[in-house]
């Protein structure tokens, strides 16, 4: 059995996206079903953001070194690893370095920063949970926001359904489009996922989001104010909202 | 009773209408008679070097000439219809005065009094005796059905109050006929004790009023909303004062279009669908709005739609209007005010004088930005000599030559919104236009009202065809009453903005929006045809000409606005050519369209 010191080490040695989009992704399925099994559908995604060969060879490394484990039902992550795992990845989440022309912060003080101007801006704004300045649950004029730093664009799917079954709006933020976050786009088909959820990726300046939550408006002036920044659309996501029959061009465009 | 026994003696009904509007000092009574109608008509016989009849040749062209008329004016005028179809065909009228919070007093004749449920010629008896107030109760503010001589006395100044105190609008009075020549026992109501001695522009407590000016002098990216209440309420001068006091920028709603001149330093533009980047840009990114008299309507938010327009809330909304119900119908509140927008501004601009004014620099460096983004998109068309004319160019070569406050009246279709993104109104309260219920024709009459209200000022009425062969006969009122309005119709030989709709929102598949001919089994075979126009114009007896080419536009509109002849501009321009959006409108349940200017914003 692996110690725990020795998947540390190996994570801040390879510090590789790919491994931290499984973990990640494994540790939310924990969370979300009994039995902690990554499903399908989400090892496809994490294979088409990375690829299909590098994929199999990290699960492979991931089950030789037992952070993961196969089962009949499928592949989860070891139950003696997800406290620890959970804390490391935190760690290594609010670690995450940020740097803007005139600041440089990390991900963890950008996104306690964020939801401080919140608790400023957005008057009746009610922190209801915050873990460890990586996750946020915030009541605001009766919807429920969930704020989150994240490795992988790739779980968000799997919690679109329960997010839209409690009525919560789920933003991660996160260097998403690095990792081929566009391969996500096809899942604004499903009115749960573009009704819930929401991407912000402040190392790119850039955003995926049709949410009708208000709040988010802060987010955009949140980076303006505080950074001098926008968050842009990326051209894929208006394409592929127009080709889903969600936005039209008048025929100038 | 309201009056007192020593005023009282014997007056016939239509009497009673006369003197009290002689009383009121009405200068016009416009509308179309029937037999409904003469026994009123007849007691003005004699007045009318004090009350001018106007009849149009149409109830509904009357009704538009008169709402015209009082937003210019603010006076009400009386608008005569028989009984049966001419109370119908006024019905859109008022329906479009109301809307827009405009007034005139409708005046509709009924059958008599012992014939009530007979069904007798035009009585609308089938579901109640005489009942046309049930038909236009949905588009007035009261509606008033006398049985008595004495209640005409009594409801012509309630009536004459509730038009012109709140929020104004127009008050239906159903009359049957035989009171007009019946004789009863009453007095003539002077407006002084009845109407005019009415205290309604109510303001704000102080302690709003320092909580609005806290909420703007925190703000750092605040703005003023200038809706239709502003033109209403006549709080243009007010509006600019506050605003420049405060420096803080101003952008309208298509009905507030015209509040403040376009070329103030201050001034954003109108939001809207097919508004100004500058304004919308500003909408969306405005931390706090001061809301003056605005609806909030599909067509200025976007349909509603967060990020286009508008992100309220985040941003925090403080609205003041005279109508409670207006007050977070579509976006909710951080501070609501029922007040009269003129009153509280006067208020704001008395107590921001006990305070400092704030720079705001990095908003205005920021909306001067939008500024030059926007100048840089439009500037090409001012000089653009495409044949078929850009519409574009049209309206900018209209500008160039016509007097800096001439009146404007846009109708309704692709030629409102051409107006709304490119006329530049440079004198305050010189722009019109139907914004709530949209009737085709209300500028193509309109503009006559406005000739009656202001008839030193050149009045341009820009419609399309369709609206204008709705109401070709208003050149022929012009001709008769010597009304000398240039119409200046953008042709494109279809009802272009449904057809644009077709284009672009069902697939390009048009049907029954071209006007063309028919020709065999096919419609679509046929070609494209309107009657020509200004053919049509000299035949009535005033002007026409058709502009074909960019450089012919000047020229015409400027001999035109100097001949004082009632003249028809026919300008065949590019029907292809679409009105830029800058936000969005959407039709459910087809998706919303992109805008065509500036950064899509969706959230
Ligand atoms: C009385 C009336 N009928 C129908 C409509 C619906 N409608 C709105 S815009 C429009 C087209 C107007 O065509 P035109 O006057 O030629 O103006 P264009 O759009 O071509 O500039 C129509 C039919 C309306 N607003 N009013
Ligand atoms: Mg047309």
């Amino acid at each position: 059995m692996v110690s725990n010191l020795t998947l540390i080490d190996y994570l801040e040695k390879e510090s590789s996206y790919l491994c931290l989009n499984i973990l990640e992704s494994a540790l939310v399925c924990c969370r979300k079903n009994g039995n902690g099994v990554i499903p399908e559908p989400l090892l496809r995604d994490l294979a088409d953001l990375f690829d299909c060969r590098t994929l199999e060879s990290e699960i492979k490394n991931l089950l030789e070194r037992k952070v993961l484990i196969q089962t009949g039902e499928g592949i989860s992550l070891n139950r003696e690893k997800i406290h620890s795992l959970s804390i490391h990845l935190n760690q290594l989440k609010k670690a995450m370095k940020l740097t803007f022309t005139e600041k440089k912060v990390t991900a963890g003080i950008f996104l306690n920063e964020l939801v401080t101007y919140l608790e400023q801006e957005a008057s009746c704004l009610v922190e209801e949970e915050a873990n460890d300045c990586t996750e946020y649950l915030l009541v605001w004029r009766d919807n429920r926001y969930r704020l989150q730093l994240a490795f992988s664009p790739g779980w968000l799917p799997a919690v679109a359904d329960e997010a839209a079954a409690d009525n919560i709006y789920f933003a991660v933020l996160g260097p998403f489009a690095a990792q081929n976050w566009q391969k996500m786009l096809h899942y604004y088909g499903y009115p749960a996922f573009r009704n819930n959820t929401a991407y912000y990726d402040p190392w790119h300046h850039q955003k995926m989001n049709i949410s009708k939550g208000g709040l988010f408006s802060y987010f955009d002036w949140f980076f303006r104010d505080r950074y001098g920044s926008k968050f842009f659309i990326p051209d894929e996501f208006p394409c592929k909202l127009h080709s889903i029959g969600l936005l039209r061009y008048n025929d100038e465009k | 009773m309201i009056y007192t026994a020593d005023k009282l003696s014997k007056y016939k009904g239509a009497d009673v209408v006369a003197e009290y509007m002689q009383k009121e000092k009405i200068p016009y009574m416009i509308g179309y008679a029937g037999h409904g109608a003469i026994g009123l008509l007849d007691s003005f016989y004699d007045k009318q070097d004090q009350i001018k009849i106007v009849w149009p040749r149409i109830e509904t062209a009357a009704g538009f000439m008169a709402d015209a008329y009082f937003r210019i004016t603010k006076v009400p005028l009386p608008v005569y219809v028989s009984t049966g179809p001419g109370p119908v065909l006024s019905a859109c009228a008022v329906a479009n005065a109301y809307y827009d919070s405009s007034a005139f007093l409708l005046i509709t004749g009924q059958v008599t009094t012992d014939q009530f449920d007979s069904g007798a010629l035009q009585e609308p008896y089938r579901q109640h005796p005489a009942d046309f107030p049930s038909v236009v109760r949905n588009y007035v503010k009261h509606s008033y059905q006398a049985s008595t001589v004495h209640q005409i006395a009594q409801f012509l100044p309630k009536a004459f109050k509730m038009m012109q105190t709140g929020r104004p609008g127009p008050v239906h009075l159903d009359v049957p006929y035989d009171l007009y020549q019946t004789e009863g026992e009453t007095a003539v109501p002077d407006p002084e004790t009845w109407a005019d001695s009415v205290s309604w522009r109510h303001g704000a407590e102080t302690k709003v009023i320092t909580s609005i000016l806290k909420k703007l002098r925190e703000a750092k990216r605040p703005l003023i909303l200038a809706g239709g209440g502003v033109n209403v309420s006549e709080a243009r001068d007010e509006l600019r004062r506050f605003a420049e006091n405060m420096n803080i920028p101003v952008y309208t709603s298509l009905m507030g279009k015209g509040a403040i001149a376009d070329s103030h330093p201050l001034h954003l533009g109108v939001c809207g669908c097919w508004g100004h980047y500058p304004a919308v840009e500003a909408a969306r990114n405005a931390d706090v709005i001061l809301a003056l008299g605005c609806r909030f309507s599909d067509l200025h938010t976007a349909s509603w739609q967060p990020g286009f327009a508008y992100n309220i809330p985040a941003t925090k909304l403080i609205q003041i209007d005279i109508d409670p119900s207006e007050i977070a119908r579509n976006y909710p509140v951080d501070l609501g005010v029922v007040g009269d927008i003129k009153t509280v501004l006067d208020q704001l601009i008395d107590k921001a004088a006990e305070g400092e004014t704030v720079t705001y620099e990095q908003w205005h460096d920021e909306l001067a930005g939008y500024k030059k983004q926007w100048d840089d998109f439009v500037t090409p068309y001012k000089t653009c000599d495409e044949k078929p004319i850009d519409p574009r160019r049209l309206i900018y070569d209209i500008r160039k030559v016509a007097p800096k406050d001439a009146i404007m009246f846009s109708d309704v279709g692709n030629n409102q919104p051409w107006i709304e993104e490119f006329w530049s109104s440079e004198t305050p309260g010189t722009h019109f236009t139907a914004g709530g219920f949209a009737a085709m024709g209300f500028g193509v009459c309109g503009v006559l009202g406005a000739k009656l209200a202001r008839p030193e000022a050149a009045c341009i009425n820009v419609c399309g065809d369709g609206g204008f062969m709705m109401m070709p006969h208003a050149e022929a009122t012009a001709v008769q009453y010597n009304l000398p309005a240039v119409w200046i119709i953008m042709n494109n030989y279809a009802i272009g903005a449904i057809r644009d709709l077709q284009r672009f929102y069902f697939g390009g598949r048009q049907i029954g929006t071209n006007f063309e001919t028919y020709e065999g089994t096919k419609y679509h075979n046929g070609e494209l045809w309107n009657p020509d126009f200004a053919a049509m114009a000299r035949s009535m007896g005033g002007e026409g000409v058709r502009v074909e080419n960019p450089g012919d536009i000047a020229p015409a509109v400027e001999a035109a606005i100097k001949s004082q002849k009632p003249t028809v501009i026919d300008v065949i321009i590019n029907r292809d050519t679409p009105v830029p959006l800058t936000s969005t409108w959407q039709m459910p349940p087809i998706p919303p369209a992109l805008p065509t200017f500036g950064k899509i914003k969706i959230r």
